[in-house]
C-alpha cells in the first residue's frame, strides 16, 4: 500500500510507482531543472523564480538540519536510483497545531496522478511517525490540480487565508484544509477493506463491484 | 542590486594570487591564447572552443570580452606569472549565481596556478559581486581540474550532458557548486574539508 516504509532503507518512503528519498548534494541540479518553472514556483509559497542550483543545495541543507515534526524528500520514478520527478515535504505549521505538507511535480511528470501517490507517502509519514492530531495542507484557489490531490487525500477545506509567496514576490490567498487523525485513520481502514484492498487479498467476491469511474 | 559599473570596475583590476596575477586581458594575449586553446589537450576540456582553433577566433573573443562585463556576461582575467601569460579564468553569466571557467596552458601544469586563481576570482564574486553561489564543473575524465575544484570547496551537484565545441558531441559534465555561505566556512588556506 502507499504506508511509509521507515526502515526499508533510512527513511525513504515507498509508494506502488515512487520512492521518495532524502534529498542530498548530488540531487541539485535535477530539482533545480524541475523546479525553474514559473508555474511550479508561483504555485508554492517557498520556490522562488528565478530557481538556481544554489536555491536547491540551500533547501537541502535546510531541510536535512531542520528539527522537530519535518522531513524533505525528493520523489522519484521507480526505485531509490530513480529519475528525480519532484519534491514533497512535511514541516511544523506556521500557525496551526501539526505539520502542513507541501508537494509540487516538475512539469514533464504532470497529470499521471503522482502527486497523489506522493501526497498520500508524506501524509502517512507525518502521522505515522510522530503522532500528531493534525496535518494540513493549502492550495491557491486556481490550482485546481493540487486541489484535487488533497481532496483525494482526505483533508477538508477549512477556509481561505493568505500566504506570502516567494516566486510573486507578494500575498497570494490560498484554501485551507485540515486531516485530523481519526480521519486518517477512518480512510486507512476504509481502504484496506474496500474492494479494491479485498482484491488485493484474493477475496471480494461477495463485495459489490467498486465503481471505478466508468458509467 | 549591483551597479553595471561594479562589473566594470572588477574588469579594470590586477590581483595578486600567491604566485600569480589576475589581469584584464590585452592585444598582446592573442598569440599565447591561440596556442594555448589551440592545444588539443587544453580544448577537449572546454566546452565551447573550436578545434581546430582559427586565430580570428581569439580576435574575436578580445574584442568582446572587453565589453563584456556587465549582468549576464562575462568577466574574464589572465593568469600570468613572472614570466607572463599562463592562462584564463573568467565568470559567465553574472549574476546571483555566474559559472566560473579556467584553463591554464600546458607546460604551466601542476603549479597550482588555477587553485590560487580561482580562489582571487571566488573571492572577488562572492565579496564585490553579491554572488550567492558560484556554478563550475569539469568533462568526466578531467581529474586535475575536478581537484582543483574540490579543493576550492565545490560541491558535485549532479550530472549533465553537455556539447563540447572541440569533440563535436555531447560529453558527460560533472556539475559543481560552491555557495558563499560554504565559502565562508572554508578555512582561511581554502583548503576544503
Amino acid at each position: 500500500m502507499l504506508a511509509a516504509s521507515p526502515g526499508l532503507d533510512d527513511d525513504s518512503l515507498s509508494t506502488r510507482r515512487l520512492t521518495l528519498t532524502r534529498p542530498s548534494v548530488g540531487d541539485v541540479m535535477a530539482i533545480a531543472a524541475l523546479a525553474h518553472n514559473p508555474t511550479v514556483a508561483t504555485n508554492t509559497s517557498r520556490i522562488p523564480f528565478p530557481y538556481r542550483p544554489g536555491d536547491a543545495l540551500a533547501w537541502i541543507e535546510r531541510t536535512s538540519a531542520a528539527t522537530g515534526p519535518a522531513a524533505a524528500y525528493v520523489i522519484r520514478l521507480g526505485d531509490a536510483e530513480g529519475t528525480i520527478i519532484g519534491a514533497a515535504a512535511y514541516h511544523p505549521h506556521d500557525v496551526e497545531e501539526g505539520v502542513e505538507i507541501g508537494f509540487w511535480i516538475g512539469e514533464p511528470y504532470w497529470g499521471r496522478g503522482y502527486a497523489t501517490e506522493a501526497a498520500h507517502a508524506v501524509v502517512d509519514a507525518a502521522f505515522g511517525r510522530h503522532g500528531l492530531e493534525e496535518v494540513w495542507a493549502a492550495c491557491r484557489p486556481t490550482n485546481e490540480a493540487s486541489r484535487r490531490v488533497i481532496v483525494k487525500c482526505g483533508f477538508q477545506w477549512i477556509g481561505t487565508g493568505l500566504r506570502r509567496s516567494r516566486a510573486l514576490n507578494g500575498m497570494v490567498s490560498v484554501e485551507r484544509y485540515r486531516l485530523d487523525r481519526k480521519c486518517w485513520k477512518a480512510l486507512k481502514s476504509w481502504s484496506s477493506s474496500s474492494a479494491a484492498g479485498a482484491a488485493e487479498r484474493g477475496e471480494g467476491q461477495d463485495v459489490p463491484a467498486r465503481n471505478d469511474g466508468r458509467r | 542590486m549591483i551597479s553595471n559599473s561594479a562589473f566594470t570596475a572588477a574588469a579594470c583590476r590586477r590581483i595578486t594570487a600567491g604566485t600569480v596575477v589576475l589581469r584584464p586581458p590585452e592585444g598582446g594575449d592573442r598569440d599565447p591564447i591561440i596556442a594555448g586553446v589551440g592545444d588539443w589537450e587544453v580544448a577537449r576540456w572546454l566546452a565551447r572552443v573550436p578545434h581546430p582553433y582559427p586565430p580570428e577566433e581569439a580576435d574575436r573573443f578580445l574584442a568582446r570580452i572587453a565589453a563584456a562585463a556587465r549582468p549576464g556576461g562575462e568577466l574574464a582575467f589572465v593568469i600570468a606569472d613572472a614570466a607572463g601569460f599562463a592562462g584564463m579564468i573568467s565568470l559567465s553569466e553574472l549574476g546571483p549565481e555566474p559559472e566560473l571557467g579556467y584553463w591554464i596552458a600546458p607546460e604551466r601544469w601542476g603549479r597550482g596556478y588555477a587553485t590560487a586563481a580561482g580562489r582571487a576570482l571566488l573571492a572577488l564574486a562572492f565579496d564585490e559581486l553579491d554572488a550567492v553561489a558560484i556554478r563550475s564543473g569539469v568533462f568526466q575524465g578531467n581529474e586535475p581540474s575536478l581537484a582543483v575544484q574540490r579543493r576550492l570547496g565545490f560541491l558535485e551537484v549532479g550530472r549533465t550532458p553537455r556539447w563540447c565545441l572541440a569533440r563535436q558531441h555531447d560529453v558527460e559534465h560533472i556539475d559543481t557548486l560552491l555557495t558563499r555561505r560554504r565559502f565562508r566556512t572554508l578555512p582561511a588556506d581554502g583548503a576544503a574539508r
